[in-house]
């Protein structure tokens, strides 16, 4: 976006030219630093709108870098800030859940970087211009589209999404996952999402054995698509009540295998989010407060199971500003 | 193809043990109080036909599970690679019981035959915690688990 800053950092070479061509084709002035004490003394020259950096070692370890972390959101209030990493997502976690700024994580893996998930990421912050999964998929795909509604029609919606993925000739175990997350994302919509006038979950507390029929209102939107590389599977809902701390807190929760995994205070939601987060590649959550969430789930299907199970994960949140 | 699978639940006295078979999809719609009423004889549960589990299914199955008592011998036989997948992320997912075998995705490299093979833990067990040799049907080269076999077989290290 043309007018704004980018300071990205990354020690190696072949992700500091990814990045630089590819941030650079936003119309964004980009900086690449190539060493730690570089990337420090850009970030203190200030007058950054993003800032993409590498937490991985060097920097992850440097003093400088935590002591930075620890007052980002005072020093640099305006500037938006995205990690990227070689480690496990589950890894970084935990720093989410005590850096509320921090949102966006993007898994770097065996090639350098994903040119389009960084642009993507960019342009999403910059331009505030959240929703939609098509940003994430080629141009020219359409996905489907089902309205969410009656809890005793899940395994009519569930029959689609599954039938889609076979067509593409998906294995049983994409098809599995595929499923997986189409299952947690309808209950979500069904029995998380609703909300009453006063903001208060309306049908949480119900088992999920209990049918619950949206009303027009409430009605939710399952969406999926696929460009080749990805198959994409969204949820939209018209509550926007989704929180970053509800998120990473869920997930933090069950990564660690024990009692706590089953707790009741999520309502249920808990183990879902898990199980949806296992079952993915990148998980991004658009959320307009109070108006609308969308969570959009991607699957590799360039990927073997192994090298799927592998592979660390990006993990967006993107939270509209009010206006 | 995939095509909706309904849960089923048999339940099947033989000499010495009630035999449990369960095909299909753990859910909401899933139907497991059966299982409840086991618990005087040892029970054997083959879980062959299972497709996927959901989060209630998951919820669900433990609260079943742990309704048998403890001192009933509790055994899981011929488990798919969605039950795999559930012991190894959830704590307390068979309760008490032990995983007798199981099923793991087999891949070929050379020839990309692929296969679900059935292995014992045990075998594993005193394999060193690993699959034991697999050779391709249709090559003959050593087949190799297509996941992380140190993940998928972190239930055997559990129960070791």
């Amino acid at each position: 976006m043309r007018g704004k800053r980018i300071l990205f950092f990354d020690p190696d070479p072949r992700a500091r030219r990814v990045a630089e061509r590819a941030l650079a084709a936003t119309g964004s002035e980009v900086r690449c630093a190539a060493d730690s004490d570089e990337v420090i003394t850009a970030m203190d020259g200030g007058g950054w709108d993003l800032m993409m950096l590498s937490y991985d070692p060097p920097l992850r370890d440097d003093p400088r870098w935590t002591e930075r972390l620890g007052v980002f959101e005072e020093r640099w209030p305006r500037t938006k800030l995205v990690l990227h990493s070689t480690a496990p997502t589950e890894d970084n976690l935990p720093l989410m859940a005590t850096r509320p700024f921090l949102r966006n994580l993007i898994a770097k893996n065996d090639e350098p970087l994903e040119p389009d998930e960084l642009i993507i990421t960019a342009e999403k912050l910059l331009r505030h211009d959240l929703f939609g999964l098509g940003k994430y998929l080629l141009w020219g795909v359409e996905p489907v589209r089902i309205e969410i509604r009656d809890s005793r029609k899940k395994l009519d919606y569930l029959a689609e999404v599954a039938a889609y993925a076979n067509a593409l000739g998906c294995n049983e175990r994409v098809v599995e996952l595929v499923e997986t997350v189409a299952d947690e994302l309808i209950t979500n919509a069904i029995y998380n999402a609703p909300r009453t006038a006063d903001g208060e979950p309306k049908y949480a507390r119900r088992s999920r054995r209990e049918p619950v029929e949206l009303t027009d209102a409430e009605v939710g939107q399952l969406e999926f698509a696929c460009d080749g590389d990805y198959i994409a599977i969204a949820q939209i809902d018209p509550f926007g009540a989704l929180t970053q701390d509800t998120v990473v807190s869920y997930l933090n929760r069950c990564l660690v295998k024990g009692p706590e995994q089953l707790s009741e205070a999520s309502g249920g939601a808990g183990i879902g989010l898990y199980r949806v987060f296992q079952s993915l590649s990148k998980f991004v959550i658009n959320v307009e407060p109070g108006h609308r969430t969308e969570v959009i789930c991607l699957i590799d299907l360039r990927l073997t199971m192994k090298r799927f199970r592998q592979q660390a994960k990006s993990f967006h949140i993107f939270i509209q500003d009010a206006a | 193809m995939t095509v909706r699978t309904p849960f089923t639940l048999e339940i099947t006295a033989q000499a010495d043990v009630d035999h449990v078979t369960i095909t299909g999809i753990i859910d909401e719609n899933a139907e497991l109080a059966p299982m409840t009423a086991l618990g005087a004889r040892p029970i054997e549960v083959s879980m062959r036909g299972v497709r996927r589990i959901n989060s209630f299914g998951v919820r669900a199955w433990i609260d079943v599970v742990r309704r048998i008592p403890a001192s009933t011998p509790l055994a899981f036989v011929q488990c798919p690679p969605p039950v795999v997948d559930q012991c190894n992320m959830v704590a307390g997912f068979l309760g008490h019981g032990r995983l007798i075998s199981f099923f793991a995705p087999m891949v070929c490299a050379e020839c990309d035959e692929q296969l679900d093979q059935l292995f014992l833990t045990a075998a594993c067990r005193d394999n060193g915690g690993k699959l034991p040799a697999t050779p391709c049907p249709r090559c003959g080269r050593p087949m190799e688990v297509d996941d992380l076999e140190e993940q998928y077989l972190l239930f055997v290290r559990e129960a070791g």
